[in-house]
């Protein structure tokens, strides 16, 4: 069942006289209870899709269907939790405030919203700062106050601009674990992202989009095998290999990289030297060099 | 609704609108003011009194141009806000009205505190005219019907402009020109011979498109106590709900295709 239907999107801006093409024909559907990952270099037309979802930017030519609603109506939103892209909050409002206002907006029962917005302002550490005006919060907790905002109402979609970017290592564990369990819990997840391996941590299919164009659409094994250019193996000492370095890394470890085509191989010559490997580590590849490699293969 | 009441419980927490209302502070000082008049206290303090309410409004309505929309465009406060499952039009009215409300109060406050004013002022020398308190009464509320039209083109302002200052010094252009465009096309069509026939035909032409901001003055029928001809306040207020009525359609409309990037 496909809960997010984007038809033919097309979206172009004049900029200082210049027509710029955001959005080039861009078509995808999320399915109910997916966590679909989003990745594109700047400028793809990540953004601007989210927010023709949203209805803040209105495409040129095709539309969006929200669980079979056109995104135009207010009512499509209604299943939705959003959080844009670095989210600003009205600055007299605390993040108490903001918790009860979505929770109005949406018509939850006023009871049950401050049980709700208490239990959000608990799990998301930001109890304390509860009665604070937004202004004063930090840009995590900003993240934090805009992510609780997003999913005080139960939504059924969560559509998420950039959500994890400008969090610190713990914000993006607690990020991805409170994503996990929306999903589990049956909410659909669509968010956006160039980082890769945020992405691959939770998605279970990922689009990737350049020039406003929809260019691959991967699952998570491929987008695991794709982005992966090789792997760094330590061992507990160097091995004296045709064509392979080790590279000492303290005092009783050492590292060398393969290719991922060489893996294998490198693996059957460590056993038989019956060295122990301590780590086998994947090397991730730059956005860009996969770009440049999905490109090549279109 | 929700909007209406977010606007006012948030405009009463603003550091700059309750610098804009300490204006009020002033009225106490109406009494002194008039007293050097000398036998005028009472006409100079009701003159005062609509004077520095129509003052404090029109600062508001200036603020309330860019505090809601303008603001809320370029804070990227509308990416949450019409993210809910409202429509632009019911955030937009939603605001205005908001915004409205407030200037209400305000008008209520004024109005107290003015009455005040005016009756302290009055107490220190015997007019020969009588105080018409419904007359008074009726000045602060024209007043305020024109301000919620100088509102309403800060709003239609800030539903295209990018920039801070389109809203804020076009409302100023149309707040200037709405109160001499009468004054200008008495004097033009009717008492200059020399006018030509083309410059009698521009003047025609931005006395229907401008706002007739003049209609709702009614300072002199309150100060010296001049009966309200029932037929020129009920063609004020018609022209207040049609014109305002055509500013805020544009307005919506306009808000309404615009990319909120």
């Amino acid at each position: 069942m496909e809960m997010l239907k984007i038809n033919n999107l097309h979206k172009t801006f004049k900029t200082k006289g210049k027509f710029v093409k955001a959005l080039d024909g861009i078509n995808f559907s999320v399915e109910k209870g997916e966590i679909l990952g989003f990745l594109g270099p700047n400028g793809a037309g990540k953004s601007t899709t989210i927010k023709t979802i949203m209805d803040l930017i209105r495409p040129d030519s095709g539309n969006v269907e929200i669980d079979d609603v056109d995104s135009r109506m207010p009512q499509a939103r209604i299943k939705i939790g959003f959080m844009p892209e670095n989210p600003q909050y009205y600055d007299t409002l605390t993040g108490y405030s903001l918790l009860m206002f979505t929770a109005s907006v949406f018509g939850m029962d006023k009871n049950f919203a401050i049980k709700k917005a208490w239990e959000l302002l608990e799990e998301f550490d930001l109890k304390e700062a509860a009665k604070r005006p937004i202004r004063n919060y930090s840009k995590g907790m900003i993240q934090r106050i805009g992510f609780a905002s997003a999913i005080i109402h139960n939504p059924e979609i969560l559509i998420l601009d950039e959500p994890m970017s400008g969090l610190d290592p713990m914000g993006r564990v607690l990020f991805k674990k409170k994503l996990k369990e929306l999903n589990e819990n049956g909410a659909t997840i669509f968010f956006s992202s160039h980082i890769i391996p945020d992405i691959e941590d939770i998605c279970s299919r990922v689009l990737i989009v350049n020039k406003g164009r929809v260019v691959a659409d991967l699952s998570r094994e491929e987008i695991k095998y794709s982005t992966t250019s090789g792997f760094n193996i330590i061992t507990k000492s160097a091995l004296d290999l045709q064509g392979v370095n080790f590279e000492k890394i303290s005092n009783d470890l050492f590292k060398s990289y393969c290719k991922k085509e060489q893996l294998i191989e490198l693996l059957e010559k460590i056993k038989e030297t019956k060295i122990e490997i301590v780590d086998i580590e994947p090397v991730k590849k730059d956005l860009e060099d996969i770009f440049v490699e999905i490109a090549g293969k279109k | 609704m929700k909007f209406v009441a977010f606007t006012i419980k948030n405009v009463f927490r603003d550091r700059i609108f309750l610098m804009i209302l300490s204006f009020v502070f002033v009225y106490a000082a109406i009494p002194f003011f008039s007293y050097f008049s000398m036998r005028q206290l009472q006409e100079i303090s009701i003159t005062m009194s609509i004077s520095l309410n129509s003052f404090i409004l029109l600062i508001l309505s200036l603020f309330g141009s860019i505090y809601t929309i303008w603001r809320d465009i370029e804070r990227k406060y509308t990416f949450t806000t019409l993210s809910f499952p409202v429509t632009r039009i019911n955030y937009f009215i939603g605001r205005y009205i908001g915004f409205v409300s407030v200037l209400f109060f305000i008008t209520v406050i004024n109005l107290i505190l003015g009455l005040i004013a005016i009756k302290i002022s009055a107490g220190f020398y015997k007019s020969e005219l009588p105080i018409l308190w419904s007359n008074i009464a009726l000045a602060y509320f024209f007043s305020l019907l024109k301000y919620c039209i100088v509102l309403g083109f800060g709003f239609l302002f800030a539903s295209f402009s990018t920039s801070f200052f389109t809203p804020v010094f076009s409302t100023i252009a149309i707040f200037l020109a709405g109160n001499s465009i009468q004054g200008i096309y008495e004097y033009v069509l009717k008492e200059s011979e020399n006018s030509s026939a083309f410059l009698k035909w521009v003047v025609s032409i931005f006395y229907y498109i401008l706002p007739n901001l003049s209609a709702f003055d009614m300072t002199s029928y309150a100060a010296y106590s001049i009966n309200m001809n029932i037929k020129s306040v009920m063609f004020s207020i018609i022209y207040f709900v049609f014109y305002l009525s055509i500013v805020m359609t544009f307005a919506v409309l306009i808000f309404n295709r615009r990319d909120l990037k």
